[in-house]
C-alpha cells in the first residue's frame, strides 16, 4: 500500500476553443486610412463672432473633448478590434448592442467581400475618373473619363439598349458572339457590329433588329476579337 | 498516440512514465491496418489526410525526423515517402437513368506544406479563407475557359480555336464551344456578383431600422430570384456549367448565411448554427433547390458519413461543423488539398509512432481489453475532493511467451508493418488460439486468459482514456451512472457502423474505361458511394504478378434497430455476410456505370479481373472469385465512426475538462474544437489530453484549435 | 488671392448644387404604381425643396480637391434621399405636424404608409451608391458605403439617445451629453458624412478624413443649436411650427440649461409637464417652459455656444484647407460657419 499522495490534475485555464473573432480576424492588408492625430487639443479657437465669456469658452473646450473622445473611439474601433468590439458584453443583449456589433462587423468585413466580388466580376473594376492625386485643371476639364459610345439602331420597334464597356476599349476590335434571351428557343441577336474609335470619331455600335424578332431581353458579353478577352456586357430590350 | 507522443517528449526529461494498454495485436483503432496474403494491405476503409491537418502532419513529420530511417533499407524513410499529394477529387453525377458522368476537379497546390510552422500570414483567418474562396472560384472560371490556372495574375488570351485540354485541367473536357462558354460565364459572373453585392448591402441596411429591413429584403428577393432564374435557365442547358453555378450558389449562400446569422461577431463562431442541419441552414439562407440537391453537397455528406444510424436516406450533419470543415478543407490547406498514404495507414502512421515511442521508453501492453473504469466511491471522498478514477479493470486476452514483450511488427521489404492477425509464435499457446480462431478485436469474442486490475497511486496516477465513443457505454458505467453529462454524451454523440471492401484487378483502370487521374470519388451509388483509386500502394505489396489496379470502396452500414446485444454471437457473421452481398451486388450491377470496360458483352462483371493471392490453386470462376478479395464490416463499438449530428456538439466533453481529476479523454469524439470524425480531430484531442496533464503543449500552439 | 467674393457665395452655390442634385434625384424617383400609396409619398418631401445644404457640402468638399460635380452627384443624391427618409421618420417620432410649410407626411397619409415610404426612401438611396462603382471604381465605392453605414449607426445612436431621454423623462443632461447626442444624431448626417465622402471622392481616398470630423461636428452643432433657437424665437415664416420643439419636449440646449439653473420647485414642475404625453400638454404648460428659459437667459447662453462652435468650425477649416488652392468651393465652406448662425 503506497504512502504516496494521490496526484491531481491541475485545472486548465479554459476548456474550450476561443471562437470569437478577436483572435482570428485580421483587417485586410491594405488599410487606406492612416489617420494621423492632428488634433490641437485644448487650443482656444479664434473667436470671430462674439467676445467669449468664461462659460462659453469652457463649453467649447468641452466640445473639443467630446469630439476628440468620439474620434479616439472610432480610431480604437478601427485599429484594435479585439478589446472593444467583440468581447461579449455582460449586459443584456439590447438592440443597440446587437446593432453595434452587426454594423461594426459589416464595416470590417465588407471591404474584403467586395474585393471578392471585384475578382469575380471581371469586367467592372473601373479605372476611375482621374489618376490619383491630381486635381482637374482650372476649367474643370476631366482627364480620361469613360468614353462616349454612339449607338446606331436599325429597328422597327422600340428598343432599350444598355452598354457597359470597360475603359480603354474604344480602340479595340470588339465583337459579341450574340445576345441571348433567357427564354430558350428565342433566336439570339447577332447582327451587332462594333466600330472602334478612329480619326477622332467616337466608337460606335450598330444594332440591327431583323423583322419578326421576338421581344424580350437579350444580353451577352462583348469581347476583344484579338484574344477573346471580355471587355464588357451589353443588353437590349425589345418591347 | 498523440498524447503519448507529447508526454514522452525529451523536454519532459522522463517525468511521465507511460504505458499504453491496447486491445488485440495492433495499434490504431479505426486507423489500424494489416497485411494479408501477398502482403496486401487490408484497411478498415480508405483513409486520406487533408491538407489542413496541421497538427497531424506536424506530429508525423516530427516522428519521421526522430525515427531517422535509413532510406537505403526502407522505402518509406521520410514523411514525403509516406504521403503523396492527391489533388484530384471526383464527383459522380447521374446524368440519366443508370448513367453517370464523372466530374473530376483539380485543386491547385497551395503555398507551403502542412505542418510547416505558421508564418504571420495566418491561414486560419477569415480574410485568408475569403481570399482563397475568391481564388478558387476564379480558378474554376478561368479553367473553364482554358486559361493556365497557375498564372492567375495575368489575364491571358483565350485560344478560341484550340480544343486541347490543358494539363491537369479542371472541370471541363475536350471539344466544347469556348465562345459560348464565355457568353454564359459573362452572364453567370454578373449575376453572382449582383446577388452577392445585394446580399451584403441587405445585411447592412437590415440593421438600421427593423421595418426597413423587411421592405429591403423583399426588394432584394425579387432581384435575386430573377437573377437566379436567369442563370438557372442558362445553366440548365449545360450540365457542366450547372455544377459550377451550384458551387457559386453554395458559396454565396454560405457567405450570406454567415452575415445574416452574425457568425463573425458571435463568440461561439460557427458553433452558433450547430443546431441546424447543414442543408437546412443553406436552405434557410436561400440556396436554390438545384444547389441543395447538388452532388457537391451530397459528396460532402458522404465524405463525413453524415447520416443517422448509417442510413443514407437520412443525411444529417451539423451546419456549424460542416461549414467549418468545408472552409478548412477547401481553403485552409497547404501543399495539396488531399494527401494519400503510400502504404497502409498502420504502416505509415502507427508503426513509426510505435517505434519512436518505444525508443523513448513508453511501454506497451498488447492483448489487454479494458472492461471497466472504476470511480472512487462517493462516500470515500474528502469534503471538496473531486471524484477520481480509482481503478482500471482489464481482461487479459493473451500472454507473451516467457513473460517477454510482444513485438508487433514484421517487415515487408524493409518496411515495418502490422500483420492482419496476431503473431501467434509470440503468444503462449499461440497455436491453440489460432486453431480456435479467437477474434481479439471483436466485441463479441470475450474470451480471456486472465484479468488485471490497475489501482490508482500504486499502478498509475493519471489515465488517458482513448477508446472509441462506441465503447464508452460498455466500460464507463460508473461515469454514466453518476454524471449527467456523460449520459448526455453517449445519448447524443452518435456513431455509425461502416462497411468497406478492396479489390485488386489485373487490368488498370484506363483499360476498364476509366480515363481519369488517380482520384477519390464520392457521390456515386449507395452503398459504396465513395471509392479511392489506391494505385500508389501497389509497390508496397508483394504480388507475384503486379496488379493493374487497387481500389478501395467504403460507406456507412445501415443499422437495423437498436445496438446489438453482446451475446448475439451471430451478429458479426450476419453483418460480414451482408457486406459481402452488398459488394458483390455492387460489382455486378453498379460499377460498370463508371467502368464500362469492367463488364463483358453479356453485361456480367468480369470476375476474372479480380486477383486471387492464392492463384496457384484451382482457379475459381464467377462470383466466388470475390471471396479472395478483402471486405470488412466495422461494427465493433471501438471501430464505429463518430458523426456530427445537429445539436450533438454541445454534449461533447473536452479533454481539458477536469471533473475527474486524474482522468482525461482523447479521441475524435471529444470536444476538441474540430468536433468531427477525422485524424486531425483525434490528434488535436490527444494534444489537448497532454495539455490536461502536463500543461503543455500550450493551447495556442495547437494549430487551429482557436478558430471560429 | 482670396476669392472671398460676394456674401451670397453660400446661397448661390447651394442653389446651383441643389438644382443639380434635384435633377439627378428625380431620375431615382420613379413615377409608377402604386402612386397613391407609395411613389407619390416618396417623392413628396424631396419635392418640397429645402436648402440642400447637405448635398452641397458633399459636392463642395469633392470639388476643393479638384473633382467634377458629376463625380459627387450620385452620392449627393443618396445623401438627400437618406435625409428625407430620416425626416419622414423623425416627424413621426416627434409627432410633428408641419414640415416645410405643409403638413407632415404622416398627417397627410397616416403613420403606416408614411413609415413605409420612409423605408422605401432609405433603400432607394442604395441605387446611386451602387452606381458609384462605375464612376469611381470598386474601392472608393465601397469606402463610401462604409462611411454611409458608419453614419447610419451614429444617427441611430443619437436618435436613440434623444428618444430615450424623452421616454424616460430625463432632464438633468450635461452639456457633454447633449453635444454627444447632437454629434451623432445631427452632425453625422448633416455635415460630417457629406464632408467626408466629398473629400474621399475628391482626393480619391488619399486625404486624412479626421479633420473633417471636427469641422463637421462644430459646424453641425452650431447649425443644430441655431435651428433650435429659431424654432423658439422666429415667427411662422420659418416653416416649422412655432414652439414646436417645446411642445414635443425636445431636449434643446436652452431647455437643459434652464433646467440646470432652476430651483427644485421649478424642476419638479418642469419634470411634471414633460412627463405628460404631448397631447395633454396645454398651451399654458408650454408658455411656462418658455418663461423659464427666458428667466435664466438660456437663449443667450445657447446663442453664445453656437457662436463659439462656429468659431471653432472656422478654425478647423482653416487648418485643414491650408494647402488647398483657392476656389469658389473653398470660399463656400469657409463661409458656412457664419452662414449657419446668421441665417434666419
Amino acid at each position: 500500500m503506497s504512502e504516496r499522495e494521490r496526484l491531481h490534475r491541475q485545472d486548465a485555464s479554459r476548456t474550450g476553443p476561443r471562437r470569437d473573432f478577436s483572435f482570428v480576424y485580421r483587417r485586410p492588408a491594405e488599410n487606406p486610412k492612416s489617420e494621423e492625430h492632428t488634433a490641437v487639443e485644448g487650443e482656444q479657437p479664434r473667436a470671430n463672432f462674439s467676445s467669449p465669456t468664461g462659460s462659453a469658452r469652457e463649453s467649447v473646450e468641452l466640445a473639443y473633448q467630446v469630439i476628440q473622445k468620439h474620434i479616439d473611439a472610432g480610431r480604437r474601433a478601427a485599429e484594435d478590434l479585439g478589446e472593444n468590439l467583440y468581447k461579449p458584453r455582460s449586459a443584456s443583449d439590447s438592440f443597440q448592442q446587437v446593432l453595434e456589433k452587426t454594423l461594426s462587423f459589416q464595416a470590417e468585413i465588407l471591404p474584403v467581400w467586395l474585393e471578392v466580388i471585384g475578382a469575380l466580376s471581371k469586367g467592372s473594376s473601373a479605372a476611375g475618373a482621374f489618376t490619383p492625386g491630381t486635381a482637374a485643371d482650372q476649367n474643370g476639364n476631366p482627364t480620361a473619363y469613360a468614353p462616349t459610345w454612339t449607338v446606331e439602331v436599325i429597328s422597327a420597334r422600340p428598343l432599350e439598349v444598355s452598354l457597359d464597356i470597360r475603359p480603354h476599349s474604344q480602340t479595340l476590335a470588339l465583337a459579341t458572339p450574340g445576345l441571348q434571351s433567357i427564354d430558350n428557343g428565342t433566336l439570339a441577336l447577332t447582327a451587332i457590329d462594333f466600330f472602334p474609335q478612329h480619326n477622332g470619331s467616337r466608337p460606335k455600335v450598330r444594332i440591327s433588329i431583323p423583322e419578326g424578332q421576338a421581344s424580350g431581353t437579350f444580353s451577352g458579353v462583348v469581347v476583344n476579337r484579338e484574344g477573346g478577352e471580355v471587355r464588357g456586357t451589353m443588353s437590349v430590350r425589345i418591347k | 498516440m498523440a498524447a503519448a507522443f507529447e508526454l514522452s517528449r525529451p523536454e519532459h526529461k522522463g517525468k511521465y512514465e507511460i504505458t499504453i494498454y491496447q486491445l488485440g495485436w495492433r495499434l490504431g483503432g479505426k486507423g489500424a491496418s494489416g497485411r494479408g496474403p501477398a502482403d496486401r494491405i487490408e484497411e478498415h476503409g480508405f483513409h486520406v489526410w487533408f491538407g489542413f491537418y496541421e497538427n497531424a502532419f506536424r506530429l508525423i513529420r516530427e516522428c519521421y525526423a526522430e525515427l531517422g530511417r535509413d532510406p537505403r533499407k526502407c522505402r518509406i524513410a521520410d514523411w514525403q515517402d509516406a504521403f503523396s499529394p492527391a489533388p484530384f477529387i471526383g464527383l459522380a453525377k447521374p446524368v440519366a437513368k443508370d448513367s453517370y458522368a464523372s466530374l473530376i476537379s483539380y485543386f491547385p497546390p497551395a503555398e507551403g506544406m502542412p505542418g510547416d510552422p505558421l508564418t504571420e500570414d495566418d491561414p486560419f483567418t477569415v480574410t485568408s479563407y475569403l481570399k482563397h474562396a475568391a481564388n478558387a472560384l476564379r480558378t474554376m472560371l478561368l479553367t473553364a475557359i482554358g486559361h493556365d490556372t497557375t498564372d492567375s495574375l495575368n489575364r491571358e488570351r483565350v485560344d478560341l480555336n484550340s480544343g486541347e485540354q490543358t494539363s491537369g485541367a479542371g472541370l471541363y473536357g475536350n471539344g466544347f464551344d469556348r465562345l459560348s462558354q464565355l457568353v454564359k460565364l459573362g452572364i453567370l459572373t454578373t449575376a453572382a456578383s449582383l446577388i452577392e453585392a445585394i446580399g451584403i448591402l441587405q445585411a447592412i441596411l437590415a440593421a438600421r431600422l427593423p421595418s426597413a429591413a423587411e421592405a429591403l429584403a423583399q426588394f432584394v428577393e425579387v432581384i435575386a430570384s430573377s437573377a437566379r432564374r436567369q442563370a438557372d435557365a442558362v445553366a440548365a442547358s449545360d450540365p457542366q456549367l450547372d455544377l459550377l453555378w451550384q458551387a457559386i450558389d453554395l458559396c454565396v449562400t454560405s457567405m450570406l448565411g454567415i452575415v445574416r446569422f452574425g457568425l463573425m461577431s458571435d463568440p461561439r463562431g460557427f458553433d452558433a448554427i450547430n443546431e441546424y442541419d447543414f442543408r437546412e441552414w443553406l436552405k434557410i439562407n436561400g440556396a436554390s433547390e438545384r444547389a441543395l440537391d447538388s452532388i457537391l453537397l451530397r459528396g460532402a455528406y458522404d465524405l463525413a458519413f453524415a447520416c443517422e444510424n448509417g442510413d443514407y436516406e437520412r443525411p444529417r450533419h451539423a451546419a456549424g461543423v460542416g461549414l467549418r470543415g468545408a472552409m478548412r478543407m477547401l481553403f485552409g490547406y497547404r501543399g495539396s488539398i488531399v494527401w494519400k498514404m503510400n502504404a497502409g495507414m498502420g504502416d505509415v502512421v502507427f508503426a513509426p509512432f510505435y517505434q519512436v515511442l518505444k525508443r523513448r521508453g513508453v511501454a506497451f501492453q498488447f492483448f489487454h481489453r479494458l472492461e471497466r473504469v472504476r470511480l472512487a466511491d462517493a462516500s470515500s471522498l474528502a469534503p471538496g475532493e473531486r471524484s477520481y478514477v480509482e481503478a482500471l479493470e482489464f481482461d487479459v486476452q493473451a500472454q507473451v511467451v516467457n513473460g517477454g514483450e510482444y513485438e508487433p511488427l514484421f517487415e515487408v521489404d524493409g518496411l515495418p508493418c502490422w500483420p492482419s492477425g496476431p503473431i501467434y509464435s509470440q503468444i503462449r499457446d499461440g497455436a491453440w488460439f489460432e486453431h480456435e480462431k479467437w477474434k481479439f478485436e471483436s466485441h463479441w469474442d470475450r474470451r480471456k486468459v486472465g484479468t488485471k486490475t490497475l489501482r490508482v497511486i500504486e499502478d498509475f496516477d493519471f489515465v488517458i482514456l482513448g477508446i472509441g465513443v462506441g465503447a464508452i457505454p460498455y466500460v464507463c458505467q460508473d461515469l454514466i451512472e453518476c454524471d449527467q453529462r456523460w449520459r448526455d454524451m453517449v445519448d447524443h454523440v452518435k456513431s455509425v457502423e461502416t462497411q468497406a471492401f478492396q479489390i485488386w484487378l489485373k487490368d488498370d483502370l484506363e483499360a476498364l474505361g476509366w480515363n481519369h487521374p488517380p482520384v477519390s470519388l464520392s457521390g456515386f451509388v449507395q452503398p459504396f458511394e465513395s471509392f479511392a483509386d489506391m494505385r500508389q500502394v501497389i509497390g508496397a505489396e508483394n504480388w507475384p504478378t503486379r496488379p493493374g489496379a487497387v481500389v478501395y470502396f467504403c460507406s456507412t452500414l445501415k443499422e437495423v434497430g437498436s445496438l446489438p446485444s453482446i451475446s448475439d454471437l451471430t451478429y458479426p457473421i450476419k453483418r460480414r455476410t451482408e457486406v459481402h452481398r452488398n459488394a458483390v451486388r455492387f460489382l455486378k450491377h453498379e460499377i460498370q456505370k463508371l467502368w464500362p470496360g469492367a463488364v463483358a458483352s453479356n453485361g456480367e462483371f468480369r470476375w476474372q479481373l479480380l486477383m486471387d493471392p492464392a492463384e496457384s490453386s484451382s482457379e475459381s470462376l464467377g462470383e466466388s472469385r470475390f471471396d479472395s478479395q478483402f471486405w470488412i464490416a466495422n461494427i465493433d463499438p471501438t471501430e464505429r465512426y463518430v458523426i456530427s449530428l445537429p445539436g450533438s456538439q454541445r454534449h461533447r466533453i473536452s479533454p481539458l475538462d477536469n471533473t475527474y481529476d486524474n482522468l482525461t479523454i482523447a479521441g475524435d469524439w471529444t470536444a476538441c474544437g474540430l468536433d468531427t470524425g477525422c485524424v486531425e480531430a483525434a490528434i488535436i484531442s490527444g494534444r489537448l489530453a497532454a495539455n490536461a496533464i502536463a500543461r503543455t503543449p500550450s493551447l495556442e500552439s495547437i494549430v487551429g484549435y482557436d478558430h471560429p | 488671392m482670396n476669392i472671398n467674393g460676394a456674401p451670397n457665395v453660400v446661397s448661390s452655390l447651394m442653389h446651383e448644387y441643389g438644382e443639380a442634385t434635384h435633377t439627378a434625384l428625380n431620375r431615382y424617383l420613379p413615377r409608377k404604381e402604386p402612386g397613391r400609396f407609395l411613389y407619390d409619398l416618396v417623392a413628396d418631401y424631396p419635392r418640397r425643396g429645402g436648402k440642400m445644404m447637405r448635398p452641397s457640402l458633399c459636392i463642395a468638399a469633392a470639388r476643393i480637391f479638384g473633382a467634377q460635380i458629376e463625380d459627387a452627384l450620385e452620392t449627393a443624391v443618396a445623401i438627400e434621399l437618406l435625409h428625407n427618409a430620416l425626416l419622414i421618420h423623425d416627424d413621426i417620432e416627434d409627432g410633428s405636424e408641419k414640415r416645410r410649410g405643409e403638413p407632415t407626411l404622416h398627417m397627410l397619409h397616416g403613420v403606416p404608409l408614411a413609415i413605409n415610404a420612409g423605408d422605401a426612401l432609405t433603400l432607394m438611396a442604395l441605387e446611386p451608391l451602387l452606381h458609384n462603382r462605375y464612376t469611381l471604381g470598386e474601392q472608393l465605392a465601397l469606402r463610401i458605403i462604409e462611411e454611409t453605414q458608419r453614419m447610419a449607426r451614429a444617427c441611430a445612436e443619437g436618435q436613440a439617445m434623444e428618444l430615450g431621454w424623452c421616454r424616460y423623462n430625463v432632464l438633468d443632461i450635461g452639456d457633454a451629453d447633449y453635444l454627444d447626442m447632437v454629434l451623432k444624431k445631427t452632425c453625422w448626417l448633416a455635415t460630417i458624412y457629406p464632408l467626408r465622402v466629398g473629400a474621399l471622392i475628391g482626393s480619391r481616398g488619399s486625404v486624412d478624413l479626421e479633420p473633417f470630423v471636427r469641422f463637421g461636428f462644430f459646424l453641425g452643432a452650431a447649425f443644430q443649436i441655431q435651428d433650435d433657437l429659431l424654432n423658439l424665437v422666429a415667427d411662422e415664416r420659418y416653416g416649422k411650427e412655432l414652439n414646436g420643439d417645446l411642445c414635443e419636449g425636445k431636449r434643446t440646449l436652452m431647455l437643459i440649461d434652464a433646467f440646470r439653473r432652476s430651483t427644485d420647485e421649478e424642476r419638479d414642475c418642469a419634470t411634471r409637464i414633460l412627463a405628460l404625453p404631448r397631447e395633454r400638454r396645454t398651451t399654458e404648460d408650454v408658455c411656462w417652459l418658455r418663461t423659464l428659459i427666458h428667466k435664466y437667459e438660456s437663449v443667450e447662453y445657447a446663442r453664445r455656444i453656437a457662436n463659439e462652435l462656429a468659431g471653432a468650425a472656422l478654425h478647423e477649416f482653416s487648418l485643414l484647407s491650408a494647402e488647398l488652392r483657392d476656389s469658389r468651393e473653398k470660399a463656400f465652406l469657409e463661409r458656412m460657419p457664419s452662414w449657419v448662425i446668421e441665417r434666419q
